[in-house]
């Protein structure tokens, strides 16, 4: 798992200085989404629009930028750059921490807490956006407020994936989205009692087993 | 194969004709396989729209010069009662 949210001058570059996601990367990532999103963080929001879930008009024109052709956008600097801009934006916005250090490792640690998208992988077929309330939308975008980072993941259909943060709430309607994403461009990440991480599969849903694994 | 399906979405759309190259065929025909795979994983439990979402698709207006795309969506339609849209 190597992390990606950082200038490059071009992708072959970025595999030169990749470096390997830790969770005190994540943490730092964590932080300021989970303090934007802190009413939401163990309660839905209450009547919110299917497409406003999650999805703040504040960090709307930001996210926009980052994914201009949604799940179409192609990895490049361009993207990172606006990734780094629309997480700025949002740390900016809400400065004061609402979350402990050991508040943000506790809610990254449980699990379907963390979901990888292949954006470039997806089928676009709006199936998932009925089962989800609208958290992923009908290119199979997870909502912007959730967003965490850009990360490089072995295996993936496209150069880059996004990181993002799942509510315990919405998490088992994301599991069954998992399963039910034709193109499986979805997957759980794992914290590990190690702290290092375990993408859970494309396509594969959140098991017992994943549970006891996780500790 | 992916790569062929948003050009086939967005011209499917507007019903503009078009005659599918080989990759252009394979590309629907796999996105059919796709959509059959998870709709006989998860029968019963999806919503109704969810699975109309997926046959409401533009790209299914060339069906017609993918066979194998059409008899495995023409099982689909049969067993869910739900119609394939811009098609014909």
């Amino acid at each position: 798992m190597v992390a990606r949210s950082y200038p490059v001058k071009q992708v072959t570059r970025a595999k030169l200085e990749a470096h390997i996601l830790s969770l005190g990367d994540l943490q730092s990532l964590a932080a300021p989404c989970l303090n934007w999103c802190h009413d939401s963080i163990f309660h839905a929001p209450k009547k919110v629009e299917r497409s406003g879930l999650l999805r703040s008009a504040k960090l709307e024109d930001a996210a926009r930028k980052v994914f201009p052709f949604s799940c179409h956008t192609e990895f490049n600097q361009s993207l990172v750059g606006a990734f780094e801009q629309f997480s700025e934006l949002r740390a900016k916005k809400r400065r004061t921490p609402r979350l402990s250090h050991t508040a943000v490792i506790q809610e990254l640690r449980r699990p379907r807490a963390l979901l990888v998208t292949d954006w470039a992988a997806s089928l676009f077929d709006g199936s998932l956006t009925p089962e989800t309330d609208g958290f992923i939308d009908d290119d199979a975008m997870p909502a912007w407020d959730t967003w965490l980072g850009l990360i490089e993941v072995e295996g993936s259909f496209g150069l880059s994936c996004l990181l993002s943060w799942v509510p315990c709430w919405i998490a088992p309607k994301v599991d069954f989205a998992i399963r039910a994403d034709a193109a499986s461009c979805l997957s759980w990440l794992l914290v590990r009692s190690d702290d290092t991480f375990r993408l859970n599969g494309w396509g594969k849903p959140w098991t017992k087993r994943e549970t006891r694994a996780h500790g | 194969m992916h790569g062929v399906i948003p050009t086939l979405e967005n011209l499917g759309r507007n019903r503009t004709p078009k005659n599918l190259s080989p990759l252009e065929a394979a590309g629907l025909e796999e996105n059919a396989r796709l959509v059959a795979r998870t709709y006989w994983a998860t029968k019963g439990q999806r919503t109704a729209q969810s699975l109309q979402n997926q046959l409401n698709l533009g790209r299914w207006f060339y069906i017609g010069q993918a066979p194998y795309a059409q008899n495995v969506l023409s099982e689909i339609e049969a067993d869910s009662g739900m119609a394939l849209a811009y098609y014909p």
